[in-house]
């Protein structure tokens, strides 16, 4: 059984069920005994009656007046029945009608205000509670012996048992109810870290919250503290890969400086070579820290929340400085004040990549929307350029595919924004554009949208 | 003309100052960012190419001082971190373009020929229409006072309507004059520019004449 809760509640209804089952059967046997006890305290009153009824003849048998004896000694088989014997002889009661009690009796003998007390078979088939003592009355040494059936013994016996049974069975169901109410308060801490770790596992820049109860406060810390370890982790490796690849950036652009001196000294050929060589590994180096870029989204490295109305606006300043996006609208509709849980570096790469490629297809114009449509963060890159044909469209979504080599653009193709917007946990279509051009649409989901104003919003024009 | 070249590697400064030589400029290379700093604030320059990773005093600082004491020559930032984010930062604090490394020289020379064809060169006035101050000098717009951000093209069509004294101008007209050809598409483009510009100068600043045009009226002061 691998699930916590029902452990524990199986476990406390065993419990309880054996609990309640040793109640019911100790209570049941302390009932007979006390009733028992009951019954021998009534005989003994019913003997000292007829000691006290008894007068010893002079032939030395002993005489009884019934008149105050209890009825039953006078109706036969009533289950209520005494003997009485002297040295002279012996008298009984009418109801034994001349049957006699057995001597020999049926369990432990024990001893009740100076009678002894035990069990016997009865004349009639039933079992007899028996006292009986010695005694003198008058000179005259007397033993004296009463006996009752017991059949009203077991009748309430068997009455309690099932009376308390029910009771028992009522309170066992309480008590089970109790247990599993206690088990699902106690277990509501730890779903509530399964939920907060969903909610991690969703966006990884998130922890567990703090206000959890003590028995569970360090495997929270624990956790949080792994958290903060892997996501440091991830980000240094993502810095040295970045610091490594900028490394090598001033010594190609150097060795491209020293291949047009090449060229410029007559060596043509080798001058080609180094320059295809140099556009190759630059390429490769870009590549690389896109991936880099998407592993750590992916980890939620650096996550923050975004303002991507600025941001947006930012990235068109810097595009209407470029050639193309000169003598292009770019035109911006989305709420200014959203705030996106999406690490800014990773929205900026998104969009200015998507903006870079627009820029270099439109005609005239590049539309950004952000709009909510059916719980989803929806944005819109659409240009007016000539468009993606249908059947090419998830060919230009495929790493290493780029359908257009021209332009001088530092678009990195669809295929690593695909990759990042996977990495932050949204999704990418390529669609028309309403009048013509391509619409690139992405989705986050609406979950991401901050409620509130965040601390530190990107601001690029810090 | 003028060029100052603020690269520290020897091999990629020898280089860019050849092209800019062979391009006919007179060219000032310097290594580091103090005296970059110090030869900016003192000196006219018609372009500046700056490196960002300078020993002694980082590019983007060097970059913003230059800004901050009002100095208005075109600078194209060139740097080994292509990241949008920095591109963004690199603009915001003043920049005019910005070139990742390794880069092709024919690339940094046309976008150089494109600044400076921005930047203008010829005196001309200061047009006031309203709230606005158009500085067709700088390229720059005013609105009561204060700097607003637009795009070149944003720039060429509010400096066009301020031209055109008073007139509305229609929507071919105006294409004709940013793109060289009218298309019914263009009509689209055009008032989406219109559209930002309002909000950039104000909703009053540009007025629409339905069926007619655009006027320029820079909104009551």
């Amino acid at each position: 059984m691998r699930s916590l809760r029902l452990r524990l509640i199986a476990f406390a209804a065993i419990a309880i069920a054996v609990a309640l089952g040793a109640a019911w059967h100790v209570m049941g046997g302390l009932f007979g005994y006390l009733t028992e006890q009951r019954m021998a305290i009534t005989l003994i009153h019913e003997g000292n009656a007829l000691i006290a009824a008894t007068t010893i003849g002079a032939d030395g048998r002993p005489h009884v007046d019934m008149a105050g004896l209890d009825a039953r000694t006078r109706r036969r088989a009533s289950g209520l029945y005494w003997e009485m014997a002297t040295p002279g002889g012996g008298a009984s009661s009418p109801s034994l009608a001349g049957a006699t009690l057995s001597t020999r009796p049926l369990d432990k003998v024990s001893v009740v205000a100076g009678w002894r007390k035990s069990e016997i078979a009865g004349p009639y088939e039933t079992d007899l509670v028996l006292v009986e003592r010695s005694t003198r009355i008058g000179n005259v040494a007397v033993s004296v012996r009463l006996g009752q059936d017991d059949e009203p013994i077991d009748r309430a016996r068997a009455t309690f048992g099932h009376d308390m049974g029910l009771f028992l069975l009522a309170l066992g169901m309480a008590l089970s109810l109790a247990a599993w109410l206690q088990v699902e308060l106690g277990l509501r801490p730890l779903r509530r870290v399964r939920r907060e770790l969903a909610a991690m596992e969703r966006n990884p820049a998130q922890r567990l919250s703090d206000d959890h109860p003590h028995e569970i406060e360090g495997l929270v810390r624990a956790i949080n503290a792994l958290a903060d370890a892997r996501s440091e982790d991830v980000a240094r490796a993502r810095r040295r890969a970045a610091d490594l690849a900028h490394a090598l950036k001033t010594p190609l652009a150097a060795l491209g400086a020293q291949s047009r001196a090449a060229r410029s000294s007559g060596a043509r050929a080798a001058a080609d070579a180094i320059d295809d060589i140099l556009a190759a590994a630059a390429a490769a180096l870009e590549s690389e820290l896109a991936r880099a870029r998407a592993a750590a989204s992916h980890a939620g490295v650096g996550a923050g929340v975004t303002c991507p109305a600025t941001l947006i606006e930012g990235l068109f300043a810097v595009l209407e400085r470029t050639e193309r996006g000169m003598d292009l609208v770019f035109d911006l509709d989305a709420p200014a004040d959203w705030r996106i849980a999406i690490d800014p570096d990773s929205f900026a790469e998104i969009l200015g990549n998507l903006l870079d490629n627009a820029a270099r297809h439109a005609r005239r114009m590049v539309r950004v929307r952000g709009t909510l449509r059916d719980d989803r963060i929806v944005f819109t890159v659409d240009d007016d350029g000539s468009g993606i044909a249908a059947d090419e469209r998830s060919q230009a979504l495929r790493r290493g595919v780029r359908l257009d080599e021209s332009g001088s653009g530092h678009g990195l193709g669809l295929a690593i924004v695909a990759d990042l917007v996977e990495a932050t946990g949204g999704a990418v279509t390529l669609e028309d554009a309403p009048q013509r051009g391509l619409r690139v649409v992405l989705g986050w989901p609406a979950a991401l949208l901050c409620p509130e104003p965040p601390k530190s919003p990107v601001d690029p024009s810090r | 003309m003028r060029a100052l070249i603020v690269e520290d590697d020897p091999n990629i400064g020898a280089d860019v100052e050849s092209g800019l030589r062979e391009a006919g400029f007179v060219v000032d290379r310097i290594t580091n960012g103090e005296d970059a700093w110090f030869a900016g604030d003192t000196e006219d320059y018609a372009i500046v190419v700056l490196d960002l990773g300078l020993p002694r005093l980082d590019g983007m600082t060097v970059l913003r001082r230059w800004r901050a004491a009002g100095r208005t020559f075109p600078i194209l930032v060139l740097s080994a971190r292509s990241d949008w984010t920095e591109k963004v930062e690199g603009i915001e604090a003043g920049a005019d373009d910005y070139l990742a490394k390794p880069f092709q020289l024919g690339e940094l020379t046309t976008r150089i020929r494109a600044l400076l064809r921005r930047a203008g060169g010829h005196a001309a006035p200061v047009i006031e229409i309203g709230r606005l101050r158009i500085d067709t000098t700088h390229r720059r717009i005013g609105v009561s006072g204060a700097d607003v951000r637009v795009s070149p093209l944003e720039f060429r069509l509010v400096n066009f309507l301020a031209h055109q004294s008073d007139r509305t101008v229609a929507t071919a007209a105006i294409a004709e004059h940013l793109y060289g050809s009218a298309d019914t598409s263009d009509a689209n483009a055009i008032e989406a520019m219109v559209m930002r510009l309002r909000r950039k100068l104000g909703t009053d600043s540009i007025e629409t004449r339905r069926g007619f045009g655009y006027r320029l009226t820079g909104g009551g002061r």
